[in-house]
């Protein structure tokens, strides 16, 4: 049985069916008419070959309507990321929503509250605080950077350490050639990944991100298919102008991907910010980020894709009210909208830092939003007619009532590191707040979780696949 | 069924709070001719005790306190009586009278502090709510309690508490008794206003007040 993770049942909406058809043509138009610059050989071979028109000085690549249609056709409606434990498995597509851990270029460190580069050993820490929350249904890697290992093969290092402490599905990447690396590394632990592909805007899938579509499709990994540009740089100011240009992205992404294996999982996945044009910075916390999700999860499904997006994100450098808002007002937008992947947990900074205390903060918020998601059950033992009967006027109240012991725990969530206590206990327990409290809850889950273990044989594997990846990338 | 098969399932059926199994068992060990003071102190109260421990630590709620609470109080029931007929002779370790005052129907408070005072030992006598003073008194002079514990959740109702403590002063009672005072309405600046010897921000503190009163701590 795949991971159960939470059931959109009606999803909200922002867009009509027209608005969608438009943004739909739009998108067809500018595929055949402008294109995507291609930077991979065997990508362009692949895309000409399959009927795209292509020229090769140029790099261009167009895509004629029928040829794209044929691509969207060939997209499931829902597909697996195989887990090694078979209850971890995910089941992309239909009403399903899951939560994934968000990445950092660096991880905040809650003792010194110092932003660094992780050690090997202490994005394991983080990988195995990721396994601990039962928020984080799947991992994208905590940290892109390791202070350890050099530049070219961190990536590696980071997957490795990945399979290493959890058995949890993780997120590939293509970025400098490691979606090759990856696709080995899930095979010797007897999982798959879910392929994370970054197509350049405007209009362009660069040449590892090509070869990361090839890498996964041609190894029978689901990919997800990411495109972000941002409003007023990379992308039209306008949202619907960015959805345009976003959907042609990732339908660009999607033909590489089905004419290399043709019904291979594609998430359709989006990830655009606005540009603050007083810094220069993409404005990742915006509630336009939220906006765009709502659309994103709309236009999946009129493909009948399954979605996600690359967020929710915030611009908050520390674990703040303003961490918590940007972040809270995201997830619950991109939840009741029903994408079928967010990315909610751990992210500070835009993907800056990656704060262990904010991950538990936001793990509450996921069970929160996943809360809302439940709904309210309504049946005649929860009604509760006849005990309401029974009860009658004050004094009669229902805390000494069998039903009320019987319920309460299903109906209502508890949390280890919200403030609910009365005033006089919240000041003789240290005055402590959300942030503290979520620091200590993390900081004891690193020092104490255990994961279920990496076999030996798929460990020892591991260690020779990362051997062969320094050979090749710096003849280590 | 041994003596101490009876009285360990009776304080098992006080841990999982279930009135009617606990009534069965206080009944057959009247019928055994069964010690009742033994079964009330390695019974109920053991078992009362083991909720109050695990209500403290968090691995126990309010729901289990208080349904636990309601089978201490009807087992107990039976087992009184055995003593009151028998004219069996037991020691206590301090009585507290326990009330909502008049205009006031706040009652769940109340309980989780009349719960917690019985898992420590304590004999309580819960009058209920919406007490008027006259009640409080005559409650006084007729048990002769260590302490009497009085909530009020609303602040319209706040001056009641003062009433009662100029009632027992007027009666010649003050003295005889300790008088507690807590609930959503009350402060420590209120409860020293009106001369209350203690006061409880919430139902552990209000227990913690009360044994540092009788000097138990």
């Amino acid at each position: 049985m795949p991971l159960k993770g939470f059931k959109c049942k009606k999803p909200y909406e922002i867009l009509s069916k027209k608005e969608v058809e438009r943004i739909h043509q739009g998108s067809l138009e500018v595929l055949s008419e402008t294109g995507m610059t291609v930077a991979h050989e065997r990508s362009r071979k692949i895309l000409e070959k399959g009927g795209c028109i292509v020229d090769h000085n140029t790099q261009r690549v167009k895509f004629p309507t029928d040829i794209v249609k044929w691509a969207i056709d060939q997209c499931p409606e829902t597909f697996l990321v195989r887990a090694r434990n078979p209850d971890l498995t995910l089941d992309l597509g239909g009403n399903i929503v899951y939560f994934a851990s968000f990445p950092g270029f660096t991880w905040l460190d809650p003792d010194t509250e110092e932003r660094r580069a992780a050690t090997v050993e202490e994005c394991a820490r983080l990988v195995r605080l990721c396994d601990a929350l039962p928020m984080v249904h799947t991992l994208c890697q905590p940290v892109a950077h390791l202070g350890d290992k050099p530049p070219e093969i961190e990536l590696e290092w980071v997957h490795a350490t990945e399979l290493r402490n959890t058995d949890k599905t993780i997120m590939g990447t293509a970025f400098g050639g490691s979606s090759k690396w990856v696709v080995e590394m899930v095979k010797a632990a007897d999982q798959q990944t879910l392929g994370g592909i970054c197509i350049s805007s405007p209009l362009v899938i660069p040449e590892d991100q090509a070869q990361g579509i090839l890498d996964y499709a041609e190894s029978g990994n689901p990919q997800m298919m990411l495109s972000g540009p941002s409003k007023g740089a990379t992308g039209p100011a306008t949202m619907a102008g960015t959805l345009v240009l976003q959907n042609a992205e990732i339908l660009g992404g999607t033909v590489l991907a089905q004419l290399a294996h043709p019904g291979c999982g594609v998430l359709y996945t989006g990830y655009s910010t606005p540009m603050d044009m007083r810094f220069g910075t993409m404005a990742s916390g915006a509630v336009e980020v939220g906006i765009m999700a709502v659309a994103t999860a709309q236009l999946a499904r009129y493909y009948g894709m399954p979605s996600g997006v690359f967020y929710p994100m915030t611009d908050a450098k520390t674990p703040d009210p303003q961490a918590i808002f940007e972040k809270h007002l995201q997830t619950y937008l991109c939840a009741t909208a029903g994408v079928n992947y967010i990315m909610p947990l751990g992210g500070l900074d835009n993907e800056g830092t990656h704060s262990p205390t904010q991950m538990v903060i936001d793990n509450e918020v996921c069970r929160m939003v996943g809360k809302v998601l439940d709904g309210i059950k309504v049946d005649d033992e929860r009604l509760a007619i006849d005990l309401i009967k029974e009860v009658g006027p004050v004094p009669g109240n229902y805390l000494r009532t069998e039903h009320t012991r019987s319920h309460w725990q299903e109906e209502y969530l508890l949390s280890d590191v919200v403030v609910r206590e009365d005033y006089n206990t919240w000041v003789l327990g240290g005055r402590k707040g959300i942030v503290e409290r979520a620091a200590e809850v993390a900081h004891h889950l690193m020092d104490t979780h255990v994961p279920n273990p990496l076999p030996p044989e798929a460990d020892r594997e591991l260690g020779i696949i990362l051997i062969a990846a320094e050979k090749e990338k710096i003849g280590a | 069924m041994t003596k101490e098969k009876l009285i360990n399932d009776l304080k098992e059926a006080i841990i999982q709070g279930i009135p009617a199994k606990a009534v069965d068992l206080a009944k057959q060990i009247v019928e055994e001719k069964i010690d009742p003071v033994e079964a009330i102190e390695q019974g109920l109260k053991a078992g009362i005790s083991v909720v109050g421990e695990e209500f403290g630590n968090g691995s126990l709620f309010l729901p289990d306190l208080v349904l636990s609470a309601e089978t201490l109080k009807a087992a107990s029931a039976v087992l009184e009586a055995e003593i009151v007929r028998t004219g069996v002779k037991r020691s206590k370790q301090g009585k507290v009278i326990l009330g909502t005052v008049k205009g006031d129907l706040h009652d769940i408070g109340k309980t989780i502090v009349a719960t917690l005072l019985t898992a420590n030992g304590f004999d309580v006598v819960d009058l209920g709510v919406n007490i008027p003073t006259e009640q409080f008194v005559e409650a006084v002079r007729r048990e002769k309690p260590d302490v009497i514990g009085m909530s009020s959740l609303l602040t319209a109702t706040a001056k009641e508490l003062a009433n009662v403590i100029t009632e027992l002063k007027a009666k010649g009672l003050r003295d005889s008794v300790k008088v507690v005072v807590g609930g959503g309405a009350v402060t420590q600046a209120y409860a020293d206003k009106i001369e209350a010897d203690g006061y409880g921000q919430n139902a552990g503190l209000g227990v913690r007040t009360i044994k540092l009163l009788l000097g138990l701590e």
